[in-house]
């Protein structure tokens, strides 16, 4: 009897692993060979942004090409990049017919080089968003559709702006600042937003910069250990996302000191908004995770129905930045109308929308 | 005498030499295990107090103690497991799943459910319970708890996103909040339940007939039983005791970031493991203690803080972590013994 229990709780439980662990498909479709297969690889769902991530690919998705007529599965690497690659593989050989489009995230910029090179032999459109590998660039691929970014460095830049005027001697004060990781495109960029700021507000101290691995947790520990060391000396703190900003804004919570010392985050997700209302967090900048995700596929599927001629297209419209907007108390009531209240509704025919600037292609890395 | 008498004394004193040398080893590995982590706590403490501006001040001091409390929580439940030879990966998991019911369970922007004190509860027997299902499967199926338990935190991951839906629900329940923002003296109310817990823990190690089983199982698991311990039992009781440890870290870590989020979770097993062992309990269970898990975690918690207030690379801080650990392991496993994870 004890074996047959046994026996049960490891099925019960090998069962739940499949069902629960590490991907899920969206539209609870078979996957049957007709179907569009969509592949988007990310960090985790644990992170809000990723959530909007994939409500941006179903809205296109059911907009596009039609409710139940694709199948959707979504990765999450949870910052491996071995599984990651692992997962490329496990999409790329569920595709029939090269009929499938994969969205990718990189866990690191190096992941990207891995994943051009099994999308090319496999003859899958893809995109990557946020971070590329060095020399690796889709205008040198048949596949390789775009590389999209939210504008890392305009948007990091434009945050730290509102927060050095904000303070008590608008231009004048000390700050710290959260990076994500250090070799992430993503986090790298914002990074070089805040020094140009910084730059422009040379009354502006930098204390102290570290990494928090986009982990919220460390993020708490950061701020809580330059309390101890700068105390209320810290005017700002720079956060490299939203996750982290909302733990950073809590850990000055438990030490009274939130709205008092300004923090401002990236994304522009949900959970961030109310703390905004409140005061604990002063701005955001919305990278619009609808625009990245519907888009992005929006590129694959024209380039997969030969609505666009990736020969004939200029090498830099294969590289763009994403239109994003500054979230402050200001702004807050018409950003929550346009994404929260509604989702957004784009026209995916006009490829020209999702553009803020190209990235300068004679200065990659 | 004989000469075949006289090299048969010859060959008994030889034998009883490398006995004595033997025991003498032995003994000088434990004194080490012991000593090793208060030197190891003693140097970094000198290196940071030279080294690390603003390390030696009231301030930090608390913020040590605070920094400190959820590891020592989770890694004073996860000392008994490993106390009886096994290890338990379900940290992350079980932690986040706890948080994340703990979040749905009071007053929250998610779900009409406000059970205040009574969803903390609910939310901490569900980690027991989780413990308790993986020393059920380890034990009575003879599976590597490694393997169980890491299956479990998969588990309970995926769980705890299924339940609230992938975005967090924000806890509004402001005696659930208190756990982090009320303040005695300076600490959050985590602190004190850390404390209290650990005292639990010591009492339950030290003064109880269950602790002494727990090390009996560790040394020597076969000689336990034929000793009349129940072996079973106690292994899947160390199990769900850890789980509900664990729990309680989880509800401390969703009070603290507001939020019922799996990611409380996320990326606690490593240093809590590391605390333990970096505290000298051996791997290969039976040696060791919670006091000596306190001795790690201190010694993790002031290398994470130091290296910040240094404003060294983080990447840097893991590598000293892993590099210690490795010292660690290496200097207190016994390698005649099975070193396979009961």
């Amino acid at each position: 009897m004890k074996k047959v229990l046994v026996a049960l709780l490891v099925l019960a439980m090998l069962t739940t692993i499949a069902l629960s662990g590490c991907s899920g498909k969206a539209d609870g479709s078979s996957g049957g060979d007709d179907k569009l297969q969509v592949g988007i690889l990310i960090r985790d769902l644990a992170n809000p942004y990723y959530v909007q991530i994939q409500e941006g690919a179903e809205l296109f998705l059911n907009k596009v090409v039609g409710d139940g007529k694709y199948s959707l599965t979504v990765y999450e690497s949870g910052g491996s990049d071995e599984k990651q690659i692992n997962d490329a593989k496990a999409f790329i050989a569920s595709v029939k017919n090269g009929n499938g489009l994969l969205y990718v995230d990189p866990n690191n910029a190096p992941n990207a080089a891995v994943i051009a090179d099994l999308a090319e032999d496999a003859g899958i459109y893809w995109n990557t968003t946020w971070s590329y590998a060095d020399g690796v660039y889709p205008f040198d691929y048949e596949y390789y559709v775009l590389h999209e970014t939210a504008d890392n460095e305009v948007g990091a830049y434009e945050t730290a702006k509102v927060m050095f005027d904000s303070f008590e001697t608008p231009g004048k004060g000390k700050i710290v600042a959260v990076q994500g990781m250090l070799s992430n495109d993503a986090s790298i960029d914002r990074e070089k937003g805040w020094r140009k700021a910084l730059e422009e507000y040379p009354d502006v101290e930098l204390l102290d910069i570290q990494p928090s691995d986009w982990d919220a947790k460390e993020g708490l520990k950061l701020i809580q250990t330059w309390l101890s060391k700068y105390g209320e000396d810290i005017d700002g703190v720079l956060v490299c996302n939203d996750g982290v900003a909302v733990a950073v804004a809590e850990g000055l919570r438990a030490e009274g000191l939130n709205g008092k010392i300004k923090v401002t985050g990236f994304d522009g997700t949900d959970d961030i908004l109310p703390l905004i209302e409140s005061g604990d967090v002063l701005a955001t900048f919305g990278s619009n995770a609808y625009i990245q995700a519907g888009y992005g596929l929006a590129y694959d599927y024209a380039a997969l129905n030969g609505e666009i001629d990736l020969d004939k297209m200029p090498p830099e419209e294969r590289m763009i930045n994403t239109k994003g907007v500054i979230i402050s108390t200001d702004t807050l009531a018409e950003y929550r109308k346009e994404f929260v209240e509604n989702k957004p509704d784009y026209d995916y025919d006009d490829l020209e929308f999702p553009v803020s600037s190209y990235i300068d292609i004679d200065n990659l890395h | 005498m004989s000469d075949a008498n006289v090299g048969t004394i010859a060959h008994n004193d030889i034998i009883a030499e490398e006995f004595q040398t033997h025991i003498r080893n032995l003994d000088r590995r434990n004194r080490m295990m012991q000593v090793a982590p208060i030197i190891v706590l003693v140097v970094i403490f000198i290196i940071f107090a030279i080294g690390a501006p603003g390390f030696i001040s009231v301030k930090n001091f608390f913020n040590l103690l605070n920094q400190m409390s959820i590891p020592l929580i989770v890694a004073t439940g996860i000392t008994f497991v490993v106390l009886i030879g096994s290890i338990d990966l379900s940290v992350d998991g079980v932690m986040g799943l706890s948080g994340a019911m703990a979040g749905l369970l009071v007053l929250n922007d998610k779900t009409p459910f406000n059970l205040g004190f009574f969803g903390v509860i609910i939310a901490v027997l569900i980690a027991g319970l989780c413990g308790f299902v993986t020393g059920l499967i380890s034990v009575k199926g003879k599976i590597p708890s490694f393997m169980v338990s890491f299956a479990m935190s998969s588990i309970t991951y995926g769980f705890a996103m299924l339940s609230y839906g992938a975005l967090p629900p924000i806890i509004n329940d402001t005696s659930v909040r208190a756990i982090a923002l009320t303040k005695i003296g300076n600490l959050p109310i985590f602190f004190y339940i850390a404390v209290v817990l650990f005292v639990v823990a010591l009492i339950v190690q030290d003064k109880t007939a269950t602790g002494k089983h727990i090390y009996a199982i560790g040394e020597n698991e076969s000689l336990a039983k034929i000793s009349g311990v129940n072996v079973d039992k106690v292994k899947i009781a160390v199990f769900a005791l850890a789980g509900l440890f664990v729990g309680v870290g989880g509800i401390c870590g969703a009070a603290q970031l507001g939020r019922g989020d799996v990611s409380v979770g996320t990326g606690m097993v490593f240093p809590a493991l590391a605390a333990v062992v970096v505290g000298g309990t051996s791997l290969a269970g039976g040696k060791g203690g919670v006091q000596r898990t306190l001795i790690g975690v201190l010694i993790i918690t002031i290398l994470n803080n130091g290296l910040v207030l240094i404003g060294a690379n983080a990447y840097f801080k893991d590598g000293i972590v892993g590099i210690i650990l490795i010292i660690a392991v290496v200097t207190t496993i016994s390698r005649n013994s099975k070193m396979v994870a009961k």
